[in-house]
């Protein structure tokens, strides 16, 4: 039971990397990027790599910041001059580069399974936890999670910066009107976001399989949160993960037989009774 | 009802006149000559086409075609975007080969039940989904086609789906007088798949001009006013959703039919991708552009299927599709057609002024 509970806090962590990073790009950029599952994939297939030639930590440092300036050639050579094209136009568009992506990685790696080697990191083995066996580097996920989701709440809460973001992502015209440079904000959150999937992808390496499919999977998990939680709200997205997270392993531990089907289940149920989704979504 | 319903204005009127495209009676009357020798020629394809190889990909683009007016019906009447119609096709093959393998009815009953069946689902899953805005739309056709694929995979529905290795279907009976053995062959399998086509674009066509399209269409333009002008905005999309789930279902059905087995490949994503890139790469503005696409993309998926690169394709489709092709193949051909029309009015002002 108290290894099911850190379990789902596990996932959480993860799941909270994906879709801030899913949640701020939407909000600054209004781009429901469908390639972001691909983008994680990429971080796992290259935290696996660098940590088979040198050491997960140089991995868990160099990732997010590769991925991070992915964000640029995204932010210049797509979300800016396609920034006519209508935001459906935009999704088809990420979501036609996410099989691409997912296709190139396949020829690269093959179909095989993959777990990222953790040997000489200090996160190996398990300790002990009121009497049960729980592996260490779970709580290690735990911890970036938790670091993570509070550095965010004080940035966005209390920097300049932060409020500049929130007041974009809540009105791009307004806050434009008030003197927001919202295209410069806007290029460092597509940074962020596609580092917060290097990052999620990184840590998932040693945790899940790395499998061809695994963007794909997970580009659908976050892409669901990310509508329950309210489109366009950071605090509904983090929270929707973490209930996400809960609903997906408690139903892997009481309900085997139903385990991937259970979280779609509450997700529909969700949208019958609140169409627009928990948090307060954007109007827009 | 009907007396709130006698002081509705029209759609037309709500949308500034700008009504569904209606040509000239007499261009009409060639249209319909056309379109019907089109029709009754198409049935004669495997007379002459008599390479086995491409009458089957063509066949299958013809299938693929079917579910892909389906997506195209939805965009073009109400906007909504359905990246996951692999659930509809999945799921109406799987209807179908459900009530072979545990009814055990003949392949003609079977069909028929496997369409209601699909037709029922698409309207629930209408009900929850049209509700929300187009990109939680988008992400809940894919939400809903991945819990289907979860589903067939549990080992609760193993017995009916046979989980990740799928069902072989031992069809009995006819359908259409054909046996499942026929179903199976390209050239008697091609007019099954060239009826299901002219059917889904009649459906298209009409759906266009129906006053439920001019209503969805309206909508689209404007949700709120056609709610304040006292329309009920859910219905419509329900209805077109509905439709265009009934077209998917038909093709998935068709495709059960033809290779007399079910697999959950059908369901997931790849399958949706594929479905809404013929599409898109045919034009969904038109009511025949999918077909077109979906041929388009069956020739395609051809080459690089073979290589196990579908998905590579289907990207690449859809990339090139929004940022090179905005209107589709079929768009493509009317600007062609259009500079050559304008070409050939500008030399024939030219000489006429000569002759002045």
């Amino acid at each position: 039971m108290i290894a099911t509970l850190i379990n789902s806090i596990a996932f959480s962590s993860l799941l909270i990397l994906v879709v801030t990073g899913l949640a701020v790009i939407y909000g600054l950029r209004g781009v429901m990027n469908f390639a972001h599952g691909a983008l994680y994939m990429a971080g796992a297939y290259l935290g696996y790599t660098i940590a088979q030639v040198a050491n997960f930590w140089v991995a868990l440092i160099a990732v997010p910041i590769v991925m991070g300036l992915v964000g640029f050639p995204i932010e210049f050579g797509v979300f800016r001059p396609l920034r006519k094209l209508s935001p459906m136009n935009i999704a088809l568009l990420t979501f036609g580069a996410a099989l691409i992506i997912s296709d190139v990685i396949l020829r690269i790696f093959g179909s095989a399974a993959y777990t990222a080697n953790l040997a000489g990191t200090g996160l190996e083995g398990t300790v002990d936890l009121w009497g049960q066996r729980y592996p260490v580097y779970r709580l290690f996920v735990i911890v970036v999670g938790i670091v993570f989701s509070l550095a965010l709440f004080l940035w966005l809460r209390f920097s300049r910066s932060g409020m500049y973001v929130r007041a974009v992502s809540q009105d791009p015209q307004t806050s434009a009107m008030t003197g927001i440079n919202a295209d410069r904000i806007g290029m460092w959150i597509v940074c962020l976001g596609t580092g917060c999937a290097g990052l999620a992808g990184v840590l998932a390496a040693p945790y899940v399989a790395v499998l061809p499919t695994m963007g794909a999977q997970m580009a659908t998990i976050a892409l669901i949160i990310v509508v329950l939680g309210g489109v366009g709200s950071i605090g509904g997205a983090i929270l929707m993960a973490v209930i996400y997270g809960f609903v997906t392993t408690f139903g892997a531990q009481f309900l085997p037989e139903f385990a991937a089907v259970v979280p779609f289940l509450v997700a529909f149920l969700i949208l019958v009774i609140r169409p627009q989704g928990l948090g307060r979504s954007r109007t827009t | 009802m009907t007396d709130s319903k006698l002081t509705l204005p029209s759609p037309e009127l709500l949308t500034g006149g700008r009504a569904a495209p209606r040509a000239s009676p007499r261009r009409l009357v060639a249209w319909y000559i056309v379109g019907g020798v089109v029709a009754v020629l198409g049935f004669l394809v495997p007379l002459v086409l008599r390479n086995v190889h491409w009458l089957d990909v063509l066949g299958q683009g013809l299938v693929l075609g079917v579910a892909a007016t389906g997506v195209g019906i939805l965009v073009r009447q109400t906007g909504l975007v359905n990246f996951g119609a692999g659930a509809v096709f999945g799921g109406g093959a799987y209807l179908y080969a459900i009530a072979v393998l545990q009814l055990q009815i003949d392949m003609t009953l079977a069909f028929l039940l496997a369409m209601v069946g699909i037709t029922v689902m698409a309207f629930l899953v209408g009900i929850i989904t049209v509700r929300t805005g187009h990109l939680q739309f988008a992400i809940l056709t894919i939400a809903f086609a991945s819990l289907l694929v979860q589903f067939v995979l549990t080992q609760f529905a193993r017995p009916v789906t046979g989980a990740a290795d799928g069902k072989i279907l031992q069809q009995t009976g006819t359908f259409f007088g054909l046996s499942a053995k026929a179903m199976f062959q390209a050239s008697t399998f091609w007019p099954v798949a060239w009826a299901a086509i002219l059917i889904a674009v009649a459906v298209a066509i009409v759906v266009e001009r129906s006053k439920l399209g001019r209503i969805a269409r309206a909508i689209q333009e404007n949700e709120e006013r056609m709610l304040f002008a006292g329309y009920r905005v859910l219905w419509p999309k329900v209805a077109v959703f509905t439709i265009a789930g009934a077209l998917g279902g038909l093709a998935g059905a068709l495709t059960a039919m033809h290779y007399s087995f079910v697999s959950p490949s059908l369901l997931d994503i790849s399958s949706g991708g594929s479905i809404l890139v013929a599409a898109l790469v045919g034009g969904p503005q038109s009511a025949f552009g999918p077909a077109i696409g979906a041929i388009l993309y069956a020739i395609g998926e051809d080459a690089f299927g073979a290589a196990g690169r579908a998905d590579l394709l289907t990207g690449i489709g859809i990339i090139a599709a929004i940022v090179l092709l905005r209107r589709g193949f079929v768009g493509l051909i009317e600007d062609v057609v259009k500079l050559i029309r304008r070409g050939v009015a500008k030399t024939r002002k030219g000489s006429s002024r000569v002759e002045h």
